[in-house]
């Protein structure tokens, strides 16, 4: 079976951090967070959000940040291209409105419901080759990664067009407020005395294909596995991330200690990171520098995976280690965890995703040879 | 005065303890773990939003859950105290 | 690129309001652990145990609408301001039938989940395709629960409130026996409809092979 090379040659993102990637990416670098308090969402309690500041509609963002890496290409337009979306909510934010406004279900147009919400939104605007869409909770659009790279590898396609999206919903909001791991301040991955992650909205968009353009990152791999634990909580030792992280590194032949950067999943609850830092110290040791990017962009839930795919592109293309931030104990004494963005030379950044279910997924990219 | 038999009721109804009966639990039967009944973190929410809505009654502390949560007896207990 | 999926065995179930399952405790009968499943894990709990040679590999799902019961018991509680149950919110994920397989099998493989609308049951056939050029044996999955409470307000076309699908593949050289088609069966879900009709009709046939068009 042949195997082409996946390349990311476009791309663009809008969260809490920044309406673009570079927004984004200055913003981690400089450690400014994106997250602010609210009290309208739940009654008698303030939670920390990332919330994208200026108000907009769903089909909007979809269309104008699809069109930015439109135009970013050499493409004309993507009826050559696979949509493939990744999302946990789908079209949640519009029923809900409807729902509370009406308290009945008669208005609720279920085309605009579901997952499939976002890929029909896209062809109200754009013609695609095809589409499809994963929904797997907080790996949703590292899932659609891992195919759109195999859509590649596997020579059936030469564009994909991934799309992460999640909007705030109150289902999720208040859904991980019931599970008592919501955060009422920016978040502290890593640290002990780390309290709790902040839901969050984004997009995120990349356009993968079999040829690379200039200065482009290559899409080396991707990693699966389950944990086959709990429906909510990580196994505590973190063997289904380690499992996850050692297959991507596989696909490209590529040992631990060449790694030179992981983005990890880093949510900032007490389960999530105990257990991933165990995954990558195993696997790893001490050897490589790991950040978490959501104390400045918070949990963008289906859309985390794409997101921070973007991040690890650019921490490439710039050879810039993106920093922890709210980091000031770690609780693993083992890991090397950067404290400021430094300029360093490396090759291959991986990044992880980890999901109610127990569904993990790592991606590994690197700077073309 | 809750009764123990209203509260194991209650127990089985919003835990979803199929085909279990109030005689089915004993009342130091330790709640949670594996040499018990088996209840998880998450069912330990559950159990403070039941307290919460069927007998008004609050758990705020979750320092104190493992206290109050021991087993059976010692949740009527806790549930029937003088506040 | 068309590749050409072998159905080594297939499993269906359809239920206008609901899909009796009469051997789930003894399927899983580890209570504490059964009383958390959703109808739909249920559903793929009996059609993983009504399907042959499948031994434990990657599997993919897929469902239109997911947890329905659950997102509407939530999207309630919100409307009556009543807490939510953390039980409900972990259950709402559209991957969470899939993974009650996971924990209740031990499956630590790649296991995906899809939701594409009425293109569901074609999206699943389609990535099954792809992966099963590894060559590896792949359970592919499709359910759909939309028997909950005042589902007649958005219904006007499903007959079968609940229903699941299951069919084992893996890739062949050989030529297909079978087109890819919705199923005749009137009322079916559209979302799983091309892979009921898979199994409806793959053991009537010899080898039953269909040719997936990626």
């Amino acid at each position: 079976m042949p195997q082409n090379s996946v390349f990311v040659n476009a791309f663009e993102s809008v969260c809490c951090a920044g309406e673009s990637s570079e927004a984004l990416f200055e913003a981690i670098c400089t450690q400014k967070s994106g997250i602010k308090t609210f009290s309208e969402f739940i009654q008698n309690k303030q939670i920390a959000l990332g919330k994208i500041e200026k108000s907009f509609s769903i089909e909007a963002l979809l269309e104008l940040t699809c069109k930015k890496v439109l135009a970013q290409s050499t493409l004309e337009n993507f009826e050559s291209t696979l949509l493939i979306v990744g999302s946990s909510v789908g079209g949640m934010q519009t029923t809900e409105g409807i729902f509370l406004r009406d308290h009945h279900y008669k208005n609720i147009d279920p085309k605009l419901h579901a997952i499939d919400a976002i890929a029909h939104i896209l062809s109200q605007h754009f013609t695609f080759s095809d589409d499809i869409s994963f929904s797997t909770a907080c790996t949703s659009s590292a899932n659609a990664l891992g195919y759109g790279y195999e859509m590649i590898a596997k020579g059936v396609y030469e564009n994909v067009l991934v799309v992460g999206f999640d909007t705030l919903s109150l289902t999720t909001i208040r859904g991980f407020d019931a599970l008592g791991v919501l955060s009422s301040h920016p978040c502290q991955p890593f640290d002990v005395s780390r309290d709790g992650m902040n839901v969050a909205e984004g997009i995120a968009v990349l356009l993968l294909q079999n040829k690379p353009s200039k200065g482009c990152i290559e899409l080396l791999g991707v990693g699966y596995s389950s944990d086959a634990h709990h429906m909510a909580h990580p196994s505590p030792d973190g063997s289904g991330a380690l499992c996850a992280m050692q297959k991507a590194l596989n696909c490209a032949h590529v040992q631990p200690s060449e790694v030179g950067y992981i983005n990890a999943h880093g949510t900032g609850t007490i389960a999530n990171d105990a257990s991933e830092a165990s995954a990558i110290e195993a696997l790893f040791g001490s050897d490589v520098p790991v950040s978490s990017t959501k104390s400045i962009t918070g949990h963008t839930l289906g859309a985390a995976g794409a997101l921070e795919a973007i991040i690890c592109v650019m921490a490439l293309q710039k050879q810039i280690l993106p920093p922890n931030t709210n980091l000031f104990e770690p609780e693993n004494k083992t890991l090397s965890f950067t404290h400021v963005a430094k300029t360093d030379p490396f090759r291959y950044a991986l990044s992880n995703s980890l999901a109610f279910g127990g569904n993990n997924t790592a991606l590994l990219f690197g700077r073309p040879q | 005065m809750v009764q123990m038999q209203t509260l194991k009721e209650i127990l089985i109804k919003n835990l979803k303890l199929e085909d279990m009966t109030p005689e089915d639990i004993d009342d130091t039967m330790p709640l949670f773990g594996e040499n018990g009944l088996g209840l998880d973190s998450v069912d330990s929410i559950e159990l403070v939003l039941t307290v919460d809505k069927e007998f008004g009654v609050k758990i705020s502390d979750s320092k104190a859950y493992e206290t109050i949560f021991a087993n059976v007896q010692s949740l009527l207990d806790f549930i029937n105290a003088p506040k | 690129m068309n590749v050409k999926l072998e159905i080594l065995s297939s499993a269906y179930l359809l239920g206008e309001k609901s899909i009796e399952l009469l051997r789930i405790k003894e399927l899983v009968p580890h209570m504490m652990t059964r009383r958390r499943l959703t109808k739909a894990a249920k559903i793929c709990v009996e059609l993983l145990n009504s399907v042959e040679q499948f031994e434990g590999g990657r599997i993919l799902c897929g469902s239109a609408f997911g947890e329905l019961e659950t997102t509407a018991t939530i999207l309630n509680a919100i409307s009556d301001e009543q807490p939510l149950s953390p039980t409900d919110f972990q259950n709402s994920v559209y991957n969470t039938a899939v993974s009650y397989l996971s924990i209740l099998y031990h499956n630590h493989n790649e296991i995906l989940t899809l939701s594409c609308g009425d293109k569901t049951a074609l999206s699943v056939l389609k990535a099954g395709a792809l992966k099963a050029l590894d060559g590896d044996i792949l359970l592919l999955l499709c359910f759909e629960t939309l028997n909950i409470p005042n589902i007649e307000q958005v219904n006007h076309c499903v007959n079968y409130l609940e229903s699941g699908v299951a069919l084992v593949v893996k890739v062949t050289e050989a030529k297909a026996t079978l087109s890819l088609q919705k199923s005749s069966l009137a009322g079916v879900p559209p979302s799983i409809s091309e892979m009921v009709h898979i199994a409806q009709h793959a053991p009537t046939l010899e080898r039953a092979i269909v040719e997936v068009n990626l």
